[in-house]
């Protein structure tokens, strides 16, 4: 598939080289979910199985299924995905920050008198920290890993088109889904423009000082706008050659469900729901 | 140094490392999992509505029209691509504009309400931002109440013919700075504080992320600034396409 490969070294590029640090990792997603061992699989299996999971973290709401559902998540990924740990590992502490600070404002609380089992002094008022809050925060903690673990099973497998196609058989209206096909297709194209715009400020010393690089970014904001109107255009013509009649049909392979992953499945859920009713 | 210190040393360089990352958090999205079932319930409720007006907006806008179809995708991928370029800031932190305004400006609130649902979508897939369970109170943070307070600041700018210029700034920032308070306010009713209960955990949580939402807000207001100024100069018919300044726009 010349046509995808081609694609994904542009996803995999651009990652790199747009979002550097920590986001230096974005976009490679799309790039794993086209790779990984569990691209076999029914897509509708892996979809509900991710969104059953999600539901059953936050509905158990408790810490020993959060730790069941990212250990067996991570399996599903790590294991049978063959997705390299390291990139699942980097993937999961992309919310931490926001993780971190949120948790710190449950478990804190300020007072004006020294309350909880725990209390700094900070002259004004006092920073408390109690038992329950703390155990609060943890539990949160583990289910924020834990919907994540299940969402990353999802989109580490699954890529974009057939996630889209389980959401077109959910009856999500026609021209929703058609829009969502379109909108995915045309990311990866503006990606590419941007990469270029951003190469070409670089050259030319447009990040030289703050207010030099404000410049810059919104001179790249404005063009690509001018740009993806032209080539939306483009796009629509050359939809119209093709005897488009505002339905965009894909050719998919039929991926039957095994015996074999529906007995896994289950037996994940079962150990799941086991646990929350004997804990 | 000792084993002991060395781990201490480590563990600071964490610490730092976390904090400093923390400015990487740009746009507040609540991950996945975090908030509890009957508030996922409640805030997708909220917003369907909005979607439902968006939608049909939408239907209308392609009966007209069938050519709007690639341009209101190109106008999704738009603003998930700018929400994603790194933003210049002055901490040397990287951080990300919402875009959310900027599209409001664009292609009017109910519009911008449908394309931030996909987008937000695409963010949860594609780059761990959000997630699915929280995707009801993050549409209704970025993709609704943002635009629609972005979008009434600009418009009344424009009916007393006030300065363009100012208008679309505090669009912008204003636009900003409510996602970030409809975010917190979103956190601090799911886990409200044992002491002050919801009011003083909505403080805790705005004061948590002040530091790094508001000099967001400022520069995206620039930002946005600019970026309008270069589009009516250079981009008159890609404008009048999405419908920008047309009499009777939503």
């Amino acid at each position: 598939m010349p046509i995808c490969d081609c694609r994904f070294y542009h996803a995999k590029q651009i990652g790199f080289l747009i979002f550097w640090g920590i986001k230096g990792i974005f976009m490679q997603i799309d790039y794993y979910a086209y790779r990984s061992g569990m691209r076999d699989w029914n897509a509708s299996l892996k979809v509900s199985t991710g969104f059953l999971t999600l539901c059953f973290v936050i509905l158990l709401d408790c810490i020993l299924t959060s730790l069941i559902v990212i250990f067996a998540m991570g399996m599903f990924t790590v294991l049978l995905g063959k997705i390299p740990p390291k990139v699942y590992f980097r993937y999961l502490l992309v919310p931490l920050s926001f993780l971190i600070i949120s948790c710190t404002a449950i478990a804190v609380s300020f007072s004006g008198e020294p309350v909880g089992d725990w209390n700094l002094s900070l002259y004004f008022f006092y920073l408390c920290l109690t038992r329950e809050s703390l155990f609060l925060a943890v539990n949160v903690f583990m289910k924020a890993i834990a919907g994540m673990s299940a969402l990353f099973m999802m989109a580490f497998s699954t890529p974009m088109n057939e996630i889209i196609l389980v959401l077109q058989k959910a009856h999500l209206p026609r021209l929703l889904t058609e829009l969502m096909n379109l909108t995915y297709r045309y990311i990866f194209i503006l990606f590419d423009v941007a990469y270029q715009m951003q190469t070409a400020a670089k050259a030319r010393l447009g990040c030289r000082s703050f207010i030099q690089s404000c410049r810059s970014f919104a001179a790249i904001g404005g063009s690509l706008f001018i740009v993806s109107m032209k080539k939306a255009n483009a796009y629509y013509n050359a939809l119209l050659a093709r005897g488009y009649h505002g339905k965009l049909e894909f050719l998919t392979e039929k991926k039957p469900v095994q015996v074999w992953q529906i007995v896994c499945t289950l037996f994940y859920f079962a150990g799941i729901v086991l646990t929350a009713i004997v804990w | 140094m000792t084993s002991k210190e060395k781990r201490i040393w480590k563990i600071s360089i964490l610490f730092a490392s976390v904090f400093v990352a923390g400015q990487t958090a740009g746009a507040m999205h609540i991950m996945e999992g975090y908030l509890p079932p009957t508030l996922c319930i409640a805030w997708g409720a909220v917003c369907i509505p909005f979607l439902v007006k968006g939608f049909l907006e939408m239907k209308k806008i392609f009966s007209e029209n069938p050519r709007a179809i690639t341009i209101l995708a190109m106008s999704g991928a738009y603003i998930f691509v700018i929400s994603a370029l790194k933003i210049p800031s002055v901490t040397g932190s990287c951080s990300h504009m919402t875009g959310t305004g900027l599209g409001a400006i664009l292609f009017g609130p109910c519009t911008t309400s449908i394309l931030g649902i996909t987008v937000l979508i695409f963010q949860a897939i594609l780059l761990a931002h959000g997630g699915l369970t929280t995707l009801g109170a993050n549409t209704f943070s970025m993709a609704i109440a943002g635009p629609f307070v972005s979008f009434g600041i600009y418009q009344i700018f424009k009916k007393f013919n006030l300065s363009k210029r100012a208008g679309v700034f505090l669009a912008a920032a204003i636009g900003d700075l409510v996602t970030y308070c409809v975010t917190s306010i979103q956190l601090g009713i799911a886990y409200p504080s044992m002491e002050g209960g919801v009011s003083t955990s909505v403080l805790e949580f705005l004061g948590v992320f002040a530091p790094t939402q508001i000099p967001l807000a400022i520069v995206e207001g620039l930002l946005t600034v600019i970026i309008v100024i270069t589009l009516e100069n250079y981009a008159k018919q890609e404008l009048k396409a999405v419908g920008f300044n047309r009499p009777g726009n939503n």
